[in-house]
């Protein structure tokens, strides 16, 4: 960070550095969202790009690998949000009132406690094909609701990687939620529901 | 589904305490980051963690990018170069302010020709509205709230230019002031987004 900021021939050996501080775990989480190892390769390699433009705005007391992490996470987003990548949005409320009823009903029973590893197994499997076609159809809502879920974002960090107003981070969390249930109605039928 | 509900659906994903253990939002989400941090995940190969060649194409883009001397590494200038590159220093001066010049003449041309933008309607909370220079647009949007004190973000996403801010309620008669100018209609929950596109055959 430092020769970043003072520039000359310190940079190349700085860029240097973070390749070899950072690449692997950007790397991995990269392929974990986006499933394409090159883009993967070519995105890491932008974020350090963009690390070394953005170097003046980070604060020496921070911890870097989470900022560095967020900077991947602001071009992951903007890759998921591309039209080549986008699936036509669900009009506003047109949650199948259906699944929304069902999932109401079956949300009020019981936690499932599965007996058996065949049951548990399925859950698994189902929840697969349901996390495949959410992240299919709304990708940017399944990259961002996973990090919620690994790095317990709060509403402010989200509001901040989405580059939003609080106003519309609650509508995108909203949406998430109404997404999800769609997606994921076989699984909470399966898990909440098989009794 | 209430902005309460939401939010303990969101509390309890993120893992944090001081939810309603009964509610059903709670449950449903609890399951759900159970089953995320419990999914299958691609592993990526393994990858070294110095690679000469990764790195070399890391400092070649950041060069193409402008980040790093295109130049270092070559040869010093030698002593006959000094005035060729003061001329050439005096040339692109020279070219640069003709460019100026020619950007400004451009625009001040342009100017009397802006139509106003058009406000095509409001769809799912979000106000459409047409320009024909959307980002200038943008900008001068959330200039105009940022001034009357309102935090105002721009975004661009799919090729929309977009304003987003939470409004003070009631609306100030400054922030109504900057909505009525732009013909936007006031969010009656003070959430405004606005998402800016060019005139279809632009």
């Amino acid at each position: 960070m430092r020769a970043c900021r003072e520039g000359g021939p310190a940079i190349e050996q700085a860029l240097r550095a973070l390749d070899q501080s950072f690449f692997a775990v950007l790397y991995r989480d990269c392929v974990r969202t986006l499933r394409d190892r090159e883009s993967a390769r070519d995105l890491v390699q932008e974020t350090f790009i963009r690390v070394w433009q953005r170097c003046a705005s980070f604060h020496g007391d921070s911890e870097l690998l989470p900022w560095v992490r967020a900077i991947l996470r602001h071009i992951l987003l903007d890759r998921l949000r591309r039209p080549d990548r986008e699936v036509a949005m669900d009009p506003e409320g047109s949650t199948d009132s259906e699944v929304e009823q069902r999932i109401v009903e079956l949300s009020q029973q019981r936690v499932p406690t599965p007996a058996d590893a065949a049951r548990r197994q399925q859950l698994a499997d189902c929840f697969q094909r349901c996390w495949e076609s959410f992240r299919r159809a709304a990708p940017s809502h399944a990259a961002v609701m996973a990090w919620i879920v690994e790095d317990g974002l709060s509403n402010a960090e989200i509001s901040q990687l989405l580059g939003r107003s609080p106003g519309a981070t609650r509508e995108f969390i909203s949406q998430c939620r109404k997404r999800a249930r769609v997606h994921f109605a076989e699984w909470y039928e399966l898990a909440f529901g098989g009794g | 589904m209430s902005e309460r509900n939401d939010q303990e659906w969101l509390d309890a994903l993120a893992g944090r305490g001081g939810v309603d253990q009964a509610s059903s939002d709670v449950r449903e989400a609890r399951a759900l980051r159970d089953a995320i941090l419990h999914r299958a995940q691609e592993e990526p190969e393994t990858v070294e963690k110095v690679d000469g060649e990764r790195e070399d194409a890391l400092i070649a883009r950041a060069r193409r990018e402008g980040l790093l001397d295109a130049d270092a590494g070559s040869p010093r200038p030698t002593r006959s170069q000094p005035r060729t590159a003061w001329l050439g220093g005096w040339r692109s001066g020279l070219a640069f302010a003709a460019c100026v010049t020619l950007v400004i003449g451009f625009a001040l041309w342009l100017q009397p020709d802006l139509a106003p933008e058009t406000v095509r309607g409001v769809e799912g909370g979000i106000v459409r509205v047409e320009a024909r220079d959307p980002l200038a647009l943008k900008r001068t949007i959330i200039e105009e709230l940022r001034a009357v004190g309102v935090a105002a973000n721009g975004y661009e996403v799919l090729g929309r230019e977009g304003v987003d801010a939470d409004l003070p309620m009631p609306l100030a008669p400054r922030v109504r002031g900057v909505l009525e100018r732009h013909r936007i209609p006031a969010p009656p929950d003070g959430v405004l987004r606005i998402e800016i596109v060019a005139p279809p055959g632009q």
